[in-house]
């Protein structure tokens, strides 16, 4: 019985005339890629959102934050001072450089201020295994262990001037790069003035780069949110913060291999 | 050979009979086409689960029998369905014939996709099952009902196919 059914299916389909077929194949790839992009736009579009959320709530609406605009762009979030920051008259505000400074005077940045930055802003945990990029880049890599054993972080300041002046918002951007553990998650804050300040949450201990000892990661998104849109982050910072770190790190460190 | 690259050498191979499959569901060539289109869509963005599947062809399967149900669940209620259309020709004129396809177009849209699935495509019970994600005591009973459905459709003249 079965196989007269498939008989009588095979026979009526011999009857049919099905018009050519055309590029299904490669409409299906075109449109398969389309699809990923959008998925990938959006998926940054909501991590971007949420970590804007994340960072407003953790800090409250505070003296120095701008006020929301009622439809705030989903890119963006308001620039957060950090705490120890007291609240900065507008007036005192001075913008040297297109960069955006609270108070103080400001001088070039350096790795080592950017080390005692970054543990500053780190919730609390062990930091280890300081190091710097070679050819004095802004560029610096630390061990951080919040209880559950080393991970690594990077961080990285560049300026491509763009003319105009830091402003009051940052766009922050989450990238993951499966492929790459030292940079498994990339959180980005670009300021208007051109300024980008890097935070990499590795997944690995690739300290030497002959190696790649997994890590667990323990920093969040919006942790690492909060501590790239600091406004203290910059190709200049505060002079006194530059000294104080001159002084914590007074040997040469280690550099570290991409 | 690069994931876009295999989908394409798999897709290539298979698209036609995953056409023809849908055309059997659907009984248009120009719905069977979109069918095709969109469940080889849905393959390449799925496609490093679907490589680790027993049978990617049955996978690929799979995903033609979900866009085609899909799509009848979209479909307005008043619409009607080619089998309802031919009817009328079939009462007025006895000497027009009832083919395996228009009888087969004349089941609800699971029971046909069991019948094909079972008898077209060769699938075993459990497969079927799998497939539509029913139980398969479930599948042979349909099996059975729209076997006894179809013989009644079509008529004396090709009972025996079913005796």
């Amino acid at each position: 019985m079965e196989d007269d059914l498939r008989a009588a299916l095979r026979a009526d389909l011999a009857g049919e005339r099905p018009p050519p077929l055309g590029d299904v194949v490669g409409t299906a790839i075109s449109r398969g890629r389309r699809v990923r992009r959008n998925r990938r736009l959006a998926a940054v579009g909501a991590g971007v959102a949420v970590l804007a959320i994340a960072a407003f709530a953790a800090f409250g609406p505070g003296p120095q934050l701008p006020p929301l605009p009622s439809a705030l762009p989903p890119e963006s979030v308001p620039s957060i001072a950090a705490p120890p920051v007291a609240a900065v008259p507008p007036r005192s505000v001075t913008v040297r450089n297109g960069t955006q400074r609270a108070e103080g005077m400001q001088k070039k940045a350096t790795p080592t201020a950017m080390l005692h930055l970054l543990t500053t802003l780190l919730p609390p945990g062990r930091t280890s295994h300081y190091a710097v990029a070679r050819d004095d880049d802004l560029h610096v890599q630390l061990y951080y262990d919040a209880g559950y054993g080393p991970s690594m972080l990077r961080a990285q300041v560049a300026r491509k001037d763009t003319g105009v002046a830091r402003g009051s918002a940052a766009k922050l951007t989450v990238t993951h790069v499966p492929d790459d553990c030292v940079q498994d998650t990339d959180v980005r804050a670009t300021w208007p003035d051109g300024t980008t300040v890097q935070l990499d949450i590795a997944t690995c201990l690739e300290f030497d780069g002959r190696t790649d000892p997994p890590a667990k990661a323990q920093l969040s998104e919006a942790e690492a949110a909060l501590i790239v849109a600091d406004n203290r982050w910059g190709v200049t910072m505060d002079a006194g913060l530059v000294d104080q770190a001159a002084a914590e790190f007074p040997t040469a460190l280690p550099v570290f291999t991409r | 050979m690069t994931d876009d690259e295999e989908f394409a050498e798999f897709a290539q191979a298979h698209a036609e009979r995953l056409r023809t499959t849908a055309y059997m569901l659907c009984r248009d060539w120009h719905l069977a086409q979109d069918l095709t289109q969109t469940a080889l869509t849905r393959l390449f963005l799925n496609w490093r689960r679907a490589v680790q599947a027993d049978n990617l062809v049955a996978y690929a399967q799979k995903i033609l029998l979900r866009a085609y149900l899909d799509h009848r669940r979209r479909r307005s209620s008043s619409e009607a369905v080619p089998g309802v259309l031919h009817e009328p020709a079939y009462r007025q004129n006895p000497d027009l014939r009832l083919t395996m396809l228009d009888a087969l177009g004349r089941l609800p849209a699971r029971d046909r996709a069991i019948v094909i699935l079972r008898y077209f495509e060769d699938l075993s019970v459990e497969q079927v099952a799998e497939v539509l994600e029913v139980p398969a005591g479930v599948v042979k009973s349909q099996t059975r009902r729209s076997l006894a459905k179809l013989r009644e459709m079509l008529g004396s003249d090709q009972l025996a196919l079913f005796a």
